[in-house]
């Protein structure tokens, strides 16, 4: 059995090295000449790596060493900011009386997440009318377990907007922020989008342990993993078509020209690059090539890497040097953020014209650092900017940021030097990452779970015999988790 | 005997509230043969469903305007028909834009086709493909409101059997209808749409449905289901969304009360209510605002959760959790009303005349960004300066409204959010900057609009509150948000019309299935009353 991965992302070497250890001839092909995909220069969190991949790889015998996510820092204009932990007992006095809320919330989570890490990763898990009805309905008794005020507010939280849920519970306008900004990843919502709480609580899920070292640790690892069980790795080979013949795949044809046979195929770059680039229209069935064509996936990343002459400090608590910051002062920030790309403009700093609130609005800024260097992830500018992403507009982007870095942090204007900015039109070219979207489709509802990517596709099978899909843009929580 | 509401000779039923809901109880109740008593605190009955003359000879439909999916049996049970009330269904959605003509889109579907063509022949195609699916939906769905909801947290066998019938209605519409469903269900409407069609013009004003009465954009998450209320298409059993009572929406609860009376109920109007008098987790009557009691076995509310609970039946009586549930039940006020008296009809710029073009429903809802960026502006606390606007013409529907010749505009507005940045109480000083922007945005559609004016009626939603008694001016009694619909409307384990108060029911629109003048939530309150043998 001979199998094909295309995509040498995280998720293509997990996914390879799975294959191998299984005994099964890998071949993996990358079209870049460095391994890692988004984790190679791009995304800076590791948090949501599935523990169940590292044990199944098992990625510490290569050098993978774990450790609880570092806490983030939230620096505020007036007062000290503050320092968020995920366990409350490291909370100390900085929450006031949010802290009694702070162990509440914490408690329900532990509470429910156990259930949504299971069912969602739950590939059984088949809407469709000819499908098996034992899986649903023992994820159904699996959800009544939960017991009756648990799934009431589960129920209530999870289709409602982040910002309301959080407000429900506590008052620090930094504590809101930590807690929102990661249902926001991967989507196209801002914190008053109705259902940015259940993409919240997904995140949450996966939360696990970060790697120690970052992604470039994380990457080393897998390739390591990758090479003990003798897949055969590729750089430089773009694949330009799968091959099929008689319904099948049979292998693939890369842009050189040259064909690589198989028995199977899985894309790791997303099913639907997968199924409408490489994958000629002629055999695809029409319902399934509309459905994949609406997938959404309107990128809003966009990265900063800085050098730093010193590490950055912030005004209201000069003393700290975080790992991990969020320059957001409440989740409102993140929604005006959101605002310039609805509406498909440039972020600014600038406050709407109709925006009476008070306060800063500098964009939202999600930052980490170490060893001397910075890397700022920006997630309001959109890809399908007005008029498109020019050479002026990549430094009007960076002089934003800087800005609002500045705001927080005034000495970074002397001890920050830019080494590069990656617009989404940049990283949609760099990683060939359709919509320059991270995930291969937006976190939305209604490409979630077992409608991930769509009802027909979840669970990774393709209409083509011999051809699956992997990744985020297919795993039912659309995470990063390598499964 | 001792006198009617005494202690010795309780009513069976108070109904606090004389809304339209509040009415279909209370003929509901009377129809079983119970004495029932209505507690209205205005002159009229009606609640937000009222026709008024303001100005001399002009009738307004106050705040409700049109009539959306009333129940068809309750028209038959409560013999409406009989009572007076008739329905003419809007015949067109007129969306006119500043550069052109605009579209239309006709209870005829051919002409819809070639209105839409001009926009895009893709559209114009997909278009009845679309309403066929939303047809085939719109039939799933249905049920659901006309039945209490489903509650998948009960284990009781009624109950399983009710989930059991809805997964079945699920499997039996197929894969792609029921992907289609959930897409539906959970997606912005502009979202939803643009699967379909490519046309600005026409997706902007199809997406508008899902905004109605809420604090959401055309793109928020969930906004895209209410599509599926103009495909369920009730109005004398013909396929239309909307209709308009002749009389104005008052003459709804002018038929409802007719038929309550004439069952035996009473009615008294301007009779305010202090509290709901609660003795030993029981309620037992009311306590009226001249502090006199009535008693009563059972008191079924006609108004919104928020009201009901905090201001009439108070926190000391409810449960922490149940409390904490109604403090976050969510009841945004998103939208206005401004009521226009006319001295002749204002003419479009780009559709001149008295065509069957303004006879329906006119929605000012030019592009989806335009849409957005109107929500935008209230998300920060200010009403938009270009809201959407829906206008209906009620005088020329039923030439009764105005004096001959004349016209009454009546304009539904969005976004005029409750919670102005500078607070609520500062709406009287927004309140005609306000009624000005709506007015300056309709005249660049209407040239000659200004001068045709002879009265005008802002209504803010603080004034709504305060007039119509509605927490925060929210005309659904609560946003039509995912968690707070269906078996979670208004809070999980009491979405069934029951209260935590024992013999208090909510028969309002915060109780299933929700806003809009369909009766569904007090004929199923009354029904639940009568089921559970509190009567």
């Amino acid at each position: 059995m001979h199998t094909i991965v295309i995509g040498g992302g995280h998720s293509g070497l997990a996914a390879a090295a799975k294959l191998a250890k299984q005994g099964e001839r890998v071949t993996l092909l990358e079209r870049r000449s460095t391994f890692g995909g988004v984790m190679d220069g791009l995304l800076h969190d590791t948090e949501t790596l599935s523990s169940k991949t590292v044990q199944d790889l098992d990625l510490a015998s290569y050098g993978l060493r774990l450790q609880d996510p570092e806490p983030v820092f939230v620096p505020a204009s007036s007062g000290s900011g503050i320092l968020v932990h995920r366990d409350p007992a490291l909370m100390g006095d900085e929450l006031g009386s949010d802290l009694a809320a702070y162990h509440t919330y914490r408690a329900f989570l532990g509470r429910v997440l156990p259930f949504a890490r299971t069912q969602l990763a739950n590939t059984s898990l088949d809407l469709r009318a000819d499908a098996p009805l034992l899986p649903l309905l023992k994820a159904g008794l699996a959800f009544r377990r939960l017991g009756k005020a648990d799934i009431h507010e589960l129920l209530r939280a999870a289709p409602s907007c982040v910002d309301d849920f959080l407000s429900d519970h506590f008052a620090h306008p930094g504590l809101r922020a930590a807690l929102a900004a990661p249902a926001l990843h991967g989507t196209f919502m801002g914190p008053r989008s109705p259902s940015s709480t259940a993409t919240l609580l997904l995140h949450e899920a996966q939360v696990q342990q970060e790697v120690v070292g970052g992604p470039s640790a994380l990457i080393e690892a897998l390739l390591s993993a990758c090479r003990a069980h003798h897949v055969e790795l590729k750089t430089n080979a773009e694949v330009d078509r799968i091959d099929i013949a008689g319904g099948r795949a049979t292998g693939v044809t890369l842009k050189d020209g040259s064909t690589q046979d198989a028995d199977a195929i899985l894309s790791c770059i997303g099913p639907r690059k997968t199924l409408l680039d490489l994958v000629a229209p002629e055999h695809l069935p029409p319902n399934t090539a509309d459905q994949v064509s609406n997938i959404r996936l309107r990128g809003t990343l966009a990265k900063i890497t800085l050098l730093l002459s010193e590490p950055i400090t912030y005004a209201c608590r000069p003393s700290l040097a975080p790992a991990r910051s969020l320059l957001a002062e409440n989740p409102m920030a993140f929604e005006r953020a959101f605002d310039h790309a609805k509406h498909r403009r440039m972020p600014t700093n600038a406050a709407p014209a109709t925006n009476l609130i008070a306060g800063a609005c500098s964009i939202p800024l999600d930052i980490r650092q170490s060893d001397g260097s910075a890397s700022i992830l920006i997630r309001c500018a959109t890809i399908e900017l007005e008029g498109g992403w020019t050479d002026e507009r990549r430094a009007e982007l960076t002089e934003t940021a800087l800005a609002s870095l500045a705001h927080f942090a005034p000495q970074t204007r002397q001890t920050a030097t830019v080494t590069e900015t990656l617009t989404p039109a940049d990283i949609a070219e760099r990683y060939a990452l359709e919509g320059g979207h991270e995930l291969h489709g937006e976190l939305a509802l209604d490409q979630l779970g077992p409608m991930r990517p769509t009802m027909e596709l979840s669970g990774s099978a393709t209409p083509i015999a011999g051809l699956r899909c992997a990744s985020a843009g297919v795993h039912a929580v659309g995470a990063l988790a390598c499964d | 005997m001792a006198a009617p509401g005494s202690n010795q000779n309780p009513y069976d039923a108070i109904v606090v509230g004389g809304g339209h809901n509040g009415l279909t109880a209370a003929a509901y109740l009377a129809r079983a043969g119970k004495s029932v008593l209505v507690l209205e605190r205005r002159h009229l009955v009606g609640g937000a469903a009222v026709t008024e003359e303001l100005y001399p000879g002009f009738k307004y439909s106050v705040c409700s305007y049109v009539v959306s999916l009333l129940r068809p049996w309750i028209i038959r049970d409560l013999n409406l028909t009989r009572h007076g009330l008739r329905i003419v269904p809007l015949e067109c959605s007129y969306t006119p834009q500043l550069e052109d003509p605009g579209l239309c889109r006709w209870a005829d579907p051919d002409l819809t086709r070639e209105e839409i063509r001009r926009l895009s022949p893709r559209d114009a195609d997909t278009y009845p493909e679309f309403g066929k699916l939303m047809g085939k939906l719109a039939r799933f769905a249905k049920p659901f409101i006309d039945e209490q909801a489903p509650d998948p947290t009960s284990f009781r066998p009624s109950d399983l059997m009710q989930l059991k019938r809805a997964a079945d209605r699920m499997r039996a519409l197929g894969d792609d209808l029921a992907s289609l469903q959930f897409k539906l269900t959970t997606m912005g409407g502009v979202d939803f749409l643009r699967e379909f069609f490519e046309s600005d013009q026409l997706i902007a004003p199809m997406s508008c449905s899902g905004i109605i009465g809420t604090m959401l954009g055309v793109n928020s998450p969930g906004t895209a289901y209410v599509l599926l209320h103009h495909y369920m298409g009730e109005i004398d059993g013909s396929s239309r969304a909307w209709g308009f009572p002749l009389g104005g929406t008052g003459a709804v609860s002018d038929a409802i009360a007719a038929s309550a009376l004439e069952f035996g109920a009473e009615i008294r109007c301007e009779t305010p209510i202090a509290k709901i008098r609660i003795e030993r987790g029981s309620a037992t009557g009311v306590v009226l605002a001249n502090g006199d009691e009535i008693a009563a076995r059972t008191v079924v509310s006609g108004c919104d959760p928020r009201l009901t609970f905090f201001g009439f039946v108070g926190r000391e009586h409810l449960p922490a959790d149940f409390a904490t549930s109604i403090d976050r039940y969510k009841n945004r006020g998103s939208s206005g009303k401004v009521n226009l008296a006319l001295d002749r009809f204002p003419e479009f710029r780009h559709r001149p005349g008295i065509g069957p073009h303004v006879t329906g429903d006119v929605a000012i809802a030019p592009s989806t960004e335009y849409l957005e960026t109107a929500f935008d502006e209230a998300k920060y606390g200010t009403f938009s300066r270009r809201p959407f606007i829906n206008v209906v013409f009620p005088s020329l529907l039923d030439p009764s409204m105005a004096p001959q010749g004349k016209h009454v505009l009546s304009a539904f507005v969005q976004y005029a959010p409750y919670d102005l940045a500078t607070g609520p109480e500062s709406w009287p000083d927004h309140r005609e900057a306000f009624g000005d922007a709506v007015i300056d945005t309709l005249a660049e559609y209407m040239p000659t609009l200004k001068e045709d004016i002879l009265h005008r009626q802002v209504l803010s939603p603080w004034d709504i509150e305060k007039e119509f008694g509605i927490t925060q001016g929210n005309i659904f009694h609560g946003e039509l948000g995912l968690e707070q619909l269906l078996f979670q409307r208004p809070v999980a384990g009491h979405a069934r019309y029951t209260t935590p108060i024992r013999n208090l029911f909510l028969g309002s629109s915060g109780a299933h299935p929700g806003g809009g003048i369909m009766g569904a939530p007090g004929a199923l309150a009354a029904k639940k009353m009568l089921k559970t043998g509190a009567l």
